[in-house]
C-alpha cells in the first residue's frame, strides 16, 4: 500500500444533513427541519485517530451515519480516497462498504443473538464472497486471537459473553475486512471501568499494528484525548474547534470547548478547577439560534455573535476555530 | 449419562406445567399410534350394537368401554382417531398461517414506508372479516375436506402473526447488529434471512402454541356446523353434532367424551403456550 | 471526623443473596456478603465499584425494595437509630416517603410518562403530608425552584417527554426532596447526562446539601464524581467492602490493589500518559474464586490470597482495608505470586 502524503482518506466537505419535520394527517406538510449537520468539514488521514466530542444534539452520531453511508448527505460531499462517494449505491456501495467498518456503543445489541461468534466475525467476508464457508473457522480463530480472545470462543453464542468480550468480538469483526477506516461510536461507554482501558489498549494496539484510521466518537473528553491524534469539537451540527489533542486540551480557544474542558470532572479531590458555567439548556437542532448557534449560552457573546454564523477557520498552525472573536 | 438427560430436561423444560404436558404427550401418542390403541374401526360400526352405553352402566359392554354411537361405532376408537384428525388439522393450519403471517409481517416491518402502510391496512381489513362466516363461505365454495379446512384456517388466522412479526421486525431493524450487517455490505434479503427471521421465531412459536387451542375449537365448530371435516372421518366436532340429540334422550356419552377431549387438548395447549411465552421472554432474568 | 457528628446510617454485616437459575442448576449469587459501613449525618459518601460489586443491591437492601429473587439473610440496617430490617411494610413505606430518598440513573424510567410533572412531584406531598390545593401547588412550585427549574407554573403541567434529560433528572431530584429526607442515595445519577449538564446537576446537589444538611450517598463507578463531590469513599468488590477511607487518602495513597488499579486505569485530562489496564474480567458472582475474590486479577498476590479470605484491617481510625498485604503477620514473608 503506497504511502499517501497526507491525502486524507475520508473527507467531509460542507456536509449538511437535514431531517424534515412533518405535520398533518392526510397530506404531510413540512413545517421545518431538524438540522442534524449544518455544514461540516472534516478530514481523516491515514494512520490517524480523530476524536469527535460533543453533547446531545451535536450531530456526532449523524456524522457517523453519513460516513458509513447509512444516511446520504442532504448537501455537501463525502469523499473517500479522493473519490466522491456521496451518491453511491448498488455495487459501488458494496465496494465502499468493504473499506470502512464500525464498532458501536452497545455490546449487547451489536451482536446478532442467534448467530455464533464465528458467523458474526465472518459475516462481512462471507457477504462479499471472498471467504468460503469452510474457511470460517480458521478465519474466526485468527481474528479472535487478534482481539485477545481464545479461539474456542468462536462456537459460543453472544449471550454467553460478557460486555467486554462482546466488544472484542465486534472489534475482531471490524478488522476482519481489512478495512482501513473504522468508525468507533462510543466503543467503551457501556463497559465496566476496569474493562474500558483493556478495550482502549486493544484498539490502540490494532491501530498501530494495522495502520488503521479511526474516527472516535465520544462524550468523555479525557478518554477521547487519550486515544486521539486530533480532536474535533461539535456543537449543534457544526464543528466549532479542531486541533491536535495536546493543543486543544491545553490551549482551547472556543468558549464551548473551554466550557467542556472545565466541566470535566477532576482527577483528584484537591484539584481546584475554575469552572465555566454555561447558561441554559442544550439547544434543539430543530430550532437553531440565528447568528452563532452558541451565542445564547456563550459567556463571551458579542454583538456580532447575534448575527454572524462563524465559519471554521484556521487560527493557529493546525488549530481551527469557528468563533466571532 | 442419566444425570445429563435430566439436566437437559431441566434446562429446556424448566417450570413446565406437568399435567398439561402429560395430557399432550398422551394425546400425541394416541394420535400417532391410533391404529394400535383403538380397539375398533372408527369409521365403520355394527348397526346392531348401536347406542350402547358405557361399560360402567347397565347394558354396557366391555367391548365398547365408552359406548357406541348411532351407527354402532365405538366411541373410544373415534375419540382416539379424532385426536389424529384434530392435531393434524391444528398443526397444519397453524403452520400455514404462521408462514403467511410471518412473511407478511417481516416485509411490512422491515421495509416500512408505503409497503408497510399497504400491508397493514390490508391486514386490518382482513381481520375485520367475521371468522366463522368467512370460513363457512369458503368451505361452501371449496367443498368440505380435511385439506380445505386446513387451507381455510390458514387463510383466516395469519393476521395475528403479521402483527406480531411486524412489530418485532420494526424494533429489530434499528438494532445495532442490523446496522452492522448493512455496513458489512449485506443485502436486505440476507439481513432478513439471517438476522430478522431467527430473532422473531421466539414470538412466532409462542403465538403458534397459543393459537393451536383456538384453531382446534374453530375446527370443531366448523365441523359441527357441517362445513369442516366431512363424515365419516372421526372428528370430535362431528361426534358432537351427531350426538347432539343424545343429550335429551339420555345418551350423554356421545357428547361428553369428545367434548372432554377437546377441552383437555385446548386447555393443555393454552397452559403450555403460557409457559412457553414466559420461558422465551427475553426479559426473564433467570428467575426461579 | 467530628465527634459531634453522629452516624445516620449504620449497616452491620449485611448479607443479601439472589437465587438464580443458570441453565442447568439453581445457583446462589452473593450480591452483598457481610457488608458493614457507617455514614455520618450531613456527609457526602461514595460507594464505588463496578457492575456486579453489589453496590446497587446494597442500596436496594437499605430501602428494602429488592426483587422477589433476593433475600436478606442477616445483618442490621440502623437508620437514624432504628433497625430497618425490623420494620413492617407500612413503616418502611413511611420511611421511604419521609426519610430516605433515591435517585436513579435513568430519569425516563423514574418518571411516569402519563402523569404531569406537577402530579409526580406532588404525589408524596399529597399522600404523606396531606397537602391540598393552594398549599400543594405552592409547595410544588417551591420544590421546582429549588432544583432550578425556571417557570415552574408552566412546567408543572408538562409531561416528562417534553423535557430534556437534565431537566428530568432535576425533577427526579425534586421528587426526592419533596419529603425533606435525611438521606439521599444517588445511583449513577449523572451517567446519562451530558458533561455540562452533569456539572450543573452536581452543583445543584451540593447546594441542596448546604441548604438542608441532607446526607448524600453516591453509588457510582465514576471516580470523577468521587473527586468532585465526596468526602469519604467505600470501595466494593464482588459483594464485599475492600477499602474505606477519606477521599484524599484514596487518591493519594490507595491501599487495596483494586483501588489502586481503578485509579491507574482512570482517564484524566491532566495526564494523558500511558496507562495500564486491570487484567481479567469482573468476577462471576455465582462462581467466586476461593480466598480473596480479587486475587486472580491482583498484581501483588501473596500465597495466602488464593487460600483464605483476608480480614478487614484497620490502618487508622478512619481507614480499613481488606487485604493480606496489610496483615502484619504476612507482610514481610511470602513469595510474591504472579
Amino acid at each position: 500500500m503506497p504511502f499517501k502524503e497526507k491525502t486524507p482518506v475520508v473527507q467531509l466537505q460542507e456536509v449538511k444533513k437535514y431531517f424534515p419535520m412533518t405535520k398533518g394527517i392526510i397530506r404531510d406538510r413540512i413545517v421545518g427541519h431538524v438540522k442534524a449537520l449544518d455544514g461540516v468539514d472534516l478530514e481523516l488521514n491515514a494512520n490517524e485517530v480523530v476524536g469527535l466530542v460533543g453533547e446531545s444534539g451535536s450531530g456526532k452520531s449523524t456524522l457517523a451515519k453519513i460516513i458509513l453511508l447509512l444516511e446520504k448527505p442532504t448537501e455537501g460531499r463525502l469523499v473517500f480516497d479522493g473519490e466522491d462517494v456521496s451518491g453511491f449505491s448498488g455495487n459501488d456501495l458494496k465496494r465502499y462498504r468493504q473499506k470502512i467498518q464500525a464498532v458501536f456503543q452497545d455490546p449487547y445489541s451489536s451482536l446478532s443473538p442467534r448467530l455464533k461468534v464465528k458467523e458474526i466475525i465472518a459475516e462481512p467476508s462471507l457477504v462479499t464472497g471472498k471467504l468460503h464457508r469452510k474457511e470460517v473457522d480458521d478465519m474466526a480463530s485468527e481474528y479472535l486471537r487478534m482481539a485477545g480472545l481464545p479461539a474456542g470462543m468462536r462456537n459460543v453464542y453472544p449471550h454467553e459473553l460478557s460486555g467486554g468480550q462482546r466488544q472484542r468480538v465486534a472489534i475482531g469483526r471490524a478488522i476482519s475486512t481489512r478495512a482501513a477506516v473504522i468508525i468507533l461510536d462510543e466503543p467503551t461507554s457501556a463497559l465496566d471501568v476496569s474493562v474500558r482501558l483493556q478495550i482502549v489498549e486493544l484498539l490502540m494496539k490494532l491501530q498501530q499494528e494495522l495502520g488503521l484510521s479511526y474516527l472516535l466518537i465520544g462524550h468523555d473528553l479525557a478518554l477521547v484525548a487519550y486515544m486521539s491524534t486530533n480532536i474535533a469539537v461539535m456543537y449543534l451540527g457544526k464543528i466549532v474547534e479542531f486541533a491536535r489533542t495536546k493543543e486543544l486540551v491545553q490551549n482551547a480557544i472556543h468558549p464551548y470547548t473551554r466550557a467542556l474542558i472545565s466541566a470535566s470532572l477532576p482527577s483528584h479531590p484537591n484539584e481546584k478547577k475554575e469552572r465555566i458555567t454555561l447558561a441554559g439548556e442544550i439547544a434543539n437542532p430543530f430550532d437553531i439560534p440565528a447568528g452563532c448557534r452558541f451565542h445564547p449560552r456563550c459567556p463571551e457573546a458579542k454583538e456580532a455573535c447575534y448575527h454572524i454564523d462563524p465559519l471554521l477557520k484556521p487560527f493557529l498552525e493546525n488549530h481551527w476555530v469557528a468563533c466571532n472573536f | 449419562m442419566i444425570i445429563n438427560i435430566r439436566q437437559i430436561f431441566q434446562r429446556y423444560f424448566r417450570g413446565a406445567p406437568k399435567i398439561p404436558a402429560a395430557i399432550l404427550v398422551m394425546l400425541f401418542l394416541a394420535a400417532i399410534f391410533a391404529n394400535f390403541l383403538a380397539p375398533h374401526n372408527p369409521e365403520v360400526g355394527d348397526p346392531r350394537e348401536r347406542l350402547l352405553p358405557t361399560v360402567f352402566e347397565k347394558g354396557g359392554l366391555l367391548k365398547y368401554p365408552l359406548g357406541t354411537d348411532t351407527m354402532g361405532r365405538d366411541v373410544l376408537s373415534r375419540v382416539i382417531f379424532g385426536a389424529r384428525v384434530s392435531l393434524l388439522v391444528a398443526f397444519s393450519a397453524v403452520f400455514l398461517s404462521a408462514c403467511i403471517g410471518t412473511l407478511v409481517g417481516i416485509c411490512a416491518g422491515f421495509f416500512g414506508g408505503w409497503i408497510d402502510q399497504i400491508v397493514m391496512r390490508f391486514t386490518d381489513a382482513w381481520l375485520s372479516i367475521p371468522t366463522i362466516m368467512f370460513a363457512t363461505l369458503l368451505a361452501v365454495v371449496l367443498g368440505p375436506s380435511v385439506a380445505n379446512i386446513i387451507i381455510i384456517m390458514g387463510l383466516i388466522y395469519w393476521t395475528r402473526y403479521a402483527r406480531v412479526t411486524r412489530g418485532e421486525a420494526l424494533s429489530l431493524k434499528s438494532r445495532e447488529f442490523v446496522h452492522l450487517a448493512t455496513i458489512a455490505g449485506s443485502s436486505k434479503l440476507r439481513i432478513i434471512r439471517k438476522h430478522i427471521l431467527p430473532n422473531v421465531m421466539n414470538s412466532v412459536i409462542t403465538l403458534a402454541s397459543l393459537q393451536i387451542g383456538v384453531v382446534i375449537v374453530v375446527e370443531a365448530s366448523l365441523t359441527f356446523l357441517g362445513v369442516g371435516v366431512p363424515p365419516p372421518k372421526p372428528a370430535w366436532g362431528l361426534m358432537l353434532s351427531e350426538g347432539r340429540a343424545g343429550l335429551f334422550t339420555g345418551q350423554w356419552w356421545l357428547i361428553v367424551f369428545p367434548g372432554l377431549a377437546i377441552a383437555l387438548l385446548v386447555m393443555s395447549f393454552n397452559l403450555m403456550g403460557d409457559w412457553l411465552r414466559r420461558r422465551l421472554d427475553p426479559h426473564q432474568q433467570s428467575l426461579l | 471526623m467530628g465527634m459531634e457528628a453522629k452516624p445516620i446510617l449504620e449497616v452491620e454485616n449485611l448479607t443479601t443473596y439472589f437465587s438464580v437459575f443458570d441453565g442447568f442448576e439453581k445457583k446462589t449469587v452473593k450480591a452483598v456478603d457481610g457488608v458493614s459501613l457507617s455514614v455520618t449525618s450531613g456527609d457526602t459518601v461514595a460507594i464505588i465499584g463496578e457492575s456486579g460489586c453489589g453496590k446497587s443491591t446494597l442500596a436496594l437492601s437499605i430501602l428494602r425494595v429488592l426483587p422477589e429473587t433476593a433475600t436478606i439473610l442477616n445483618g442490621k440496617i440502623v437508620f437514624d437509630g432504628e433497625d430497618l430490617l425490623q420494620k413492617n411494610r407500612g413503616e418502611m413505606s413511611k420511611i421511604r416517603a419521609e426519610k430516605i430518598a433515591m435517585i436513579l440513573q435513568d430519569p425516563m424510567m423514574s418518571l411516569n410518562p402519563v402523569f404531569t410533572i406537577g402530579n409526580q412531584v406532588g404525589e408524596t406531598l399529597y399522600y404523606h403530608q396531606g397537602l391540598r390545593n393552594r398549599l400543594l401547588k405552592d409547595r410544588i412550585k417551591e420544590l421546582l425552584l429549588d432544583v432550578k427549574i425556571p417557570e415552574p407554573e408552566s412546567r408543572m403541567k408538562q409531561y416528562p417527554h417534553e423535557m430534556s434529560g437534565g431537566m428530568r433528572q432535576r425533577i427526579v431530584g425534586a421528587i426526592a426532596l419533596s419529603c425533606n429526607p435525611k438521606l439521599i442515595m444517588a445511583d449513577e445519577p449523572t451517567t446519562n447526562l451530558d458533561v455540562t449538564i452533569q456539572l450543573q446537576y452536581l452543583n445543584l446537589l451540593r447546594d441542596l446539601q448546604e441548604k438542608t444538611g441532607v446526607t448524600l450517598l453516591f453509588i457510582t463507578h465514576d471516580l470523577g464524581i468521587v473527586a468532585e463531590m465526596c468526602k469519604r469513599v467505600i470501595v466494593m468488590y464482588s459483594g464485599k467492602v475492600v477499602e474505606r477511607a477519606p477521599v484524599t487518602n484514596i487518591y493519594d495513597d490507595p491501599a487495596h490493589p483494586y483501588t489502586k488499579a481503578l485509579l491507574d486505569a482512570a482517564f484524566g485530562l491532566q495526564d494523558l500518559s500511558k496507562r495500564s489496564p486491570i487484567k481479567g474480567e469482573p468476577p462471576d458472582l455465582s462462581n467466586l474464586p476461593p480466598g480473596c475474590h480479587y486475587h486472580p486479577r491482583c498484581e501483588r498476590q501473596l500465597g495466602i490470597c488464593s487460600q483464605e479470605e483476608p480480614p478487614e484491617i484497620a490502618l487508622s481510625p478512619d481507614r480499613t482495608v481488606k487485604c493480606w498485604l496489610f496483615d502484619p503477620a504476612h507482610r514481610k514473608s511470602d513469595r510474591m505470586k504472579h
